[in-house]
């Protein structure tokens, strides 16, 4: 019985944890970015002189 | 989270709540920005700030540039990335092991467990913070985000790093600065999308051309000019200028005057003159109560909430007015609480030296505003009475009524 009720509790721990998860990561969206324009901005702004 | 696949790396999170609010401030019902901006302000963002796992500092000015003393890279690299202690026992990914389950990962206060948080954990990207020896609208100083760190917030759920290293507090101190500019900078960004009228904010096109052509002089001149604006103006003056110049702008405390020492025969007429100013000349009681149990003002929100319910118009007793921003992760607002003084915890701190911070300055974000027509003597007595608070049974000697109005006044 003990046994049995454990196991319940570990799936519940488990759905809960796996529902909080998916929760926060659709709620806000990541930051998405154009991987070769980043790199040439990261090379303008080092070439540019900043004073 | 379950399951045996690698999980993907983490990734800052755009700021879309800042993106509603310009929306709905500066276009006309069911109006959008383009979408492409938001991959334009991801690209701006990623080359100078870096991911999540490859933080980067712009450190665009050179090596002698002063922003070096702000942050740098080597405690960036040892806060960021996945958690690990490597063989030389030196700790890497402090900041997702320490913080993030409350702070998120990109510092927007949206963690795991931030909902679930009386008051929710800070919102880094706002560049404000609450506790610190800086006048209202300058950023903290290391010592101060250090002693946040050191002695955690009591009455909140943040705790004391106090066992942590010292160059792994300084390390999270600097990482926790990186992603307040990061966020102010993402913000600004987001602040022009009204003035753009559909033009980029850098314009990559114009330097980066089809092979065997070569951009013309005046391309290359705008070019210069838009990075110039966005990042010599938007970053650089009004983000790292401001926090390299925070340490000259300590706000200097006055020494105590004798009576506040409590076994000055003094004392008790000056705890009495704090009071007088507490109903009087510093309107303490308009939030904190008659009796300082915090229970005079409270329908207020602080400036996290303020930020986007305000300029909304939401009415943050209906869920329904603020569902757009409540969909892309904004928290429901609360109001603030003023604090309960007669139960002996600050958040800020308990030393006289804290208390004295936050009357002088106030704490920004939040109602409580700056004592600037209070001479430092008169803070002192202020002080005194709320650390006297707990001790005096407010049933007593009429304690628990306002004193004489009138006879303060005069």
């Amino acid at each position: 019985m003990l046994l049995r009720n454990s196991w319940y509790l570990i799936v519940l721990i488990v759905l809960m944890s796996s529902f909080v998860g998916c929760y926060q990561r659709t709620v806000a969206p990541a930051l998405t970015f154009d991987q070769k324009n980043a790199e040439t901005l990261d090379s303008e702004i080092k070439r540019m002189e900043w004073d | 989270m379950t399951g045996c696949e690698r999980s993907e790396p983490p990734v800052f999170r755009f700021n879309s709540v800042e993106w509603v609010k310009q929306e709905k401030t500066h276009l006309a019902e069911g109006e959008h920005f383009p979408e492409e901006y938001k991959t334009e302000i991801g690209t701006i963002m990623t080359a100078l700030f870096g991911t999540p796992d490859d933080p980067k500092f712009p450190f665009f000015l050179g090596d002698e540039d002063p922003a070096h003393d702000i942050i740098s890279i080597e405690n960036l690299k040892m806060a960021a990335g996945p958690t690990r202690v490597d063989k030389r026992e030196s700790a890497s990914g402090l900041y997702r092991e320490h913080c993030a389950h409350c702070h998120g990962i990109t510092g927007n206060g949206a963690g795991d467990t931030a909902a679930s948080l009386e008051p929710y954990p800070r919102d880094f990207r706002l560049g404000k913070f609450k506790f610190k020896s800086t006048p209202l609208r300058s950023p903290p100083t290391d010592h101060d985000l250090t002693e946040i760190l050191v002695n955690g917030i009591p009455g909140s759920a943040m705790p004391s790093f106090r066992t942590l290293p010292k160059d792994q507090i300084q390390a999270l101190v600097e990482y926790v600065k990186y992603l307040t500019m990061r966020g102010q900078f993402e913000r600004f960004l987001l602040g022009e999308l009204a003035v753009l009228d559909g033009e980029p904010l850098i314009d990559l096109s114009l330097i980066d051309k089809p092979e065997g052509k070569e951009p013309s002089d005046d391309d290359i001149e705008e070019f210069e000019d838009q990075m110039y604006t966005v990042i010599g103006e938007g970053l650089q003056e009004r983000i790292i200028d401001r926090w390299l110049r925070t340490e000259r702008k300590v706000t200097k405390i006055d020494p105590a005057p004798p009576e506040f020492d409590i076994n000055h025969e003094g004392h008790k007429d000056f705890v009495q003159r704090g009071r007088e100013l507490f109903f009087a000349k510093g309107n303490c009681m308009q939030c904190h109560g008659d009796t300082g149990i915090g229970d005079g003002q409270l329908n207020n929100f602080d400036d996290w909430t303020n930020d986007w319910i305000k300029s909304a118009e939401v009415d943050p007793q209906n869920p329904e007015s603020y569902s757009d921003f409540t969909e892309v992760g904004a928290l429901p607002p609360r109001p603030v609480k003023p604090r309960n003084l007669t139960r002996h915890y600050y958040r800020g701190g308990d030393h006289p030296n804290d208390l004295y911070l936050r009357l002088r300055n106030g704490i920004e974000g939040t109602p409580m505003p700056a004592s600037t027509a209070m001479t430092s003597d008169e803070i002192w007595a202020v002080v005194a009475y709320v650390r006297a608070m707990p001790y005096q049974d407010a049933n007593k000697n009429g304690l628990s009524k306002p004193v004489n109005e009138k006879q303060v006044m005069r």
